[in-house]
């Protein structure tokens, strides 16, 4: 036994070897430097417009955009929760498609090859071109834009969860074999576990997707949310209103994208995450 | 810990002319052939030839992965026809589970067959205190160095009162010295759980200071060349590396090696 005890410390120190979590850089120094990006641009914006004394129209202040984004809040924020309801009930739609078609091409190698051209060329179609076709099938509601929602957001959840499946190791499905795991025991025990930090990288960008997909439909056809008072405030050259809504675009875009983020922390251990760093 | 911490009794292997052929484009390849063999319950044999001598295929027919071309194999007197639950299989990579702390790798197996219990759960701690990982239990695999990975895969193999090991070349990738400190942890836990070990590997040193047995095979297609019985005794200190017999072992089977790669080379 005495070999053995002696065999622990002297192989390996492993708190030195990679940072351990919670050694990671103080968090003044990670968020100092992009706020102070934002901050410099806002202000060489402010300068420049009031120094060259650009007209309005053509582009306000951002203190005037934010005065306009304040003044009339309630407006936007009314467009805000359709297009938001919009943007995540398609891209929850898009979460369950995608993995459900990725899950079925990476098991199937028949349903990959029967689905895969119909799926690329679906991708490769400009969605905005189908948009007014959408809005013909599901008509002026929420139900139109949902849908475009989905059909633009599904495809790189489905790309993802097919490399993250295909990630499994054969000694991986070898030990399995082995230990007389169940198919079932397999897929979700191994695969799924190891293929979620890929997913969620598909499923992040989906996240930025949706908030696009609303958009495009309220564009193409509707008579509430941002897109189409975008539609209304351009159309009517009111320039700071429409950079007020192009404001709160951002922001919800932004949630989305921080509750996806919020969701993969619990999800995946820090040290399997894709880009371990900010995003 | 108590001496007898061994649970059952090793089980015992049988090969008989067994062969394993793949279907490539030029034919049919023989990765296999002829091979026959016979391992005593809890003995410690070593698979030692060149690379492409078909030691890794032998081990996968053995554990039922793959099933034999021709020839049978029995483990005690059942004939292997699929994956066994009484097999531990230690891979050339650890083949741990990243996302799962140490303590639930080695608890995978238990796991899957629907008994996690408080027992399995002791015995998955004695295993990593055997291997000298009791602290270690619930860190991720990314924190410890490749040997420790390797002792948590045994402890792992070995949770579910495996009667049999089949080990893949498991200290290949570790440097020379903790090579030969996890050669001697390995004897001490075969010493201490009953099994019967099929150990693969390409280093002559490592077959000879582990073994009972030495099975030289030859290259295209793997047979089994000579059998060479390893008559050190137990338990081998690291001493045993510089003793004439040692040498002498190493020296003779370092010359059966090179003479039948010679043979591969030009037939």
């Amino acid at each position: 036994m005495t070999k053995i005890e002696t065999l622990a410390p002297s192989s390996a120190l492993p708190q030195t070897r990679r940072g351990a979590p919670g050694q990671r850089a103080p968090r003044r120094y990670t968020y100092l430097p992009p706020v102070a990006a934002v901050l410099g641009v806002l202000l060489l914006w402010e300068a420049v417009v009031r120094i060259a004394d650009i007209r309005e129209i053509v582009l306000p202040t951002p203190t005037r955009i934010l005065k306009e984004a304040i003044a009339n809040a309630p407006l936007y924020l009314e467009a805000s929760w359709v297009t938001f309801v919009e943007s995540v009930v398609g891209f929850l739609l898009a979460c369950v498609l995608g993995l459900a078609l990725g899950t079925a091409i990476a098991l199937s190698r028949v349903f990959s090859t029967t689905i895969y051209p119909i799926l690329v060329a679906s991708q490769v179609t400009p969605k905005v071109a189908i948009a007014p076709l959408v809005i013909i099938w599901f008509g002026f509601g929420a139900s139109s834009k949902i849908a475009l929602t989905t059909l633009i957001a599904f495809f790189p959840v489905v790309l993802d969860t097919v490399v993250g499946l295909n990630r499994t190791t054969r000694d991986g499905l070898n030990l399995f074999r082995i230990l007389g795991a169940s198919s079932r025991q397999t897929f979700w025990k191994l695969q799924i576990p190891g293929a979620l930090p890929m997913i969620f990288s598909g499923i992040k960008v989906a996240s930025t997707l949706a908030v696009i997909g609303a958009v495009i439909g309220e564009f193409a056809g509707s008579s509430s949310g941002l897109g189409y008072l975008l539609m209304v405030q351009s159309g009517q050259i009111q320039t700071a209103a429409a950079f007020a809504n192009i404001f709160y675009l951002t922001v919800m875009g932004m949630v989305l994208f921080g509750a996806v983020v919020l969701v993969e922390r619990l999800v995946v251990p820090r040290h399997m995450l894709i880009a371990s760093e900010g995003v | 810990m108590a001496e007898h911490a061994g649970v059952g009794e090793g089980a015992s292997i049988h090969l008989a002319n067994v062969a394993k052929s793949y279907h490539t484009r030029a034919g049919e390849t023989f990765a296999l052939e002829g091979v026959g063999l016979d391992v005593e319950p809890n003995e410690f044999v070593a698979l030692l030839g060149p690379s492409g001598c078909g030691k890794s295929t032998l081990l996968k027919l053995v554990s039922g992965l793959e099933p034999a071309t021709a020839g049978s194999i029995h483990v005690g007197d059942d004939l292997v026809v699929g994956p066994r639950p009484d097999v531990g299989f230690c891979f050339q990579r650890d083949n741990l589970l990243e996302w799962r702390k140490v303590i639930d790798n080695v608890l995978l197996p238990a796991e899957i067959k629907g008994r996690v219990t408080g027992e399995t759960r002791q015995r998955a701690e004695a295993l990593l205190t055997q291997v000298g990982l009791e602290r270690y239990g619930s860190h991720y695999p990314y924190q410890l160095s490749g040997g420790m990975r390797q002792r948590a895969a045994l402890c792992r193999a070995l949770l579910l009162d495996a009667t049999m090991m089949l080990m893949d070349e498991p200290f290949g990738a570790l440097d020379a010295l903790s090579r030969e400190r996890h050669q001697i942890l390995l004897q001490d836990v075969w010493m201490k759980n009953r099994i019967t070990v099929l150990f693969v590997t390409h280093d002559i040193r490592e077959a000879v200071f582990l073994a009972d047995r030495v099975v030289l095979m030859s290259p295209a297609p793997g047979r089994v060349s000579s059998i060479t019985t390893i008559q050190l005794p137990r338990p081998r200190v690291p001493q045993v590396f510089e003793t004439e017999e040692f040498l002498a072992y190493v020296s003779a089977l370092h010359r059966e090696l090179f003479a039948s790669e010679w043979e591969g080379a030009n037939p």
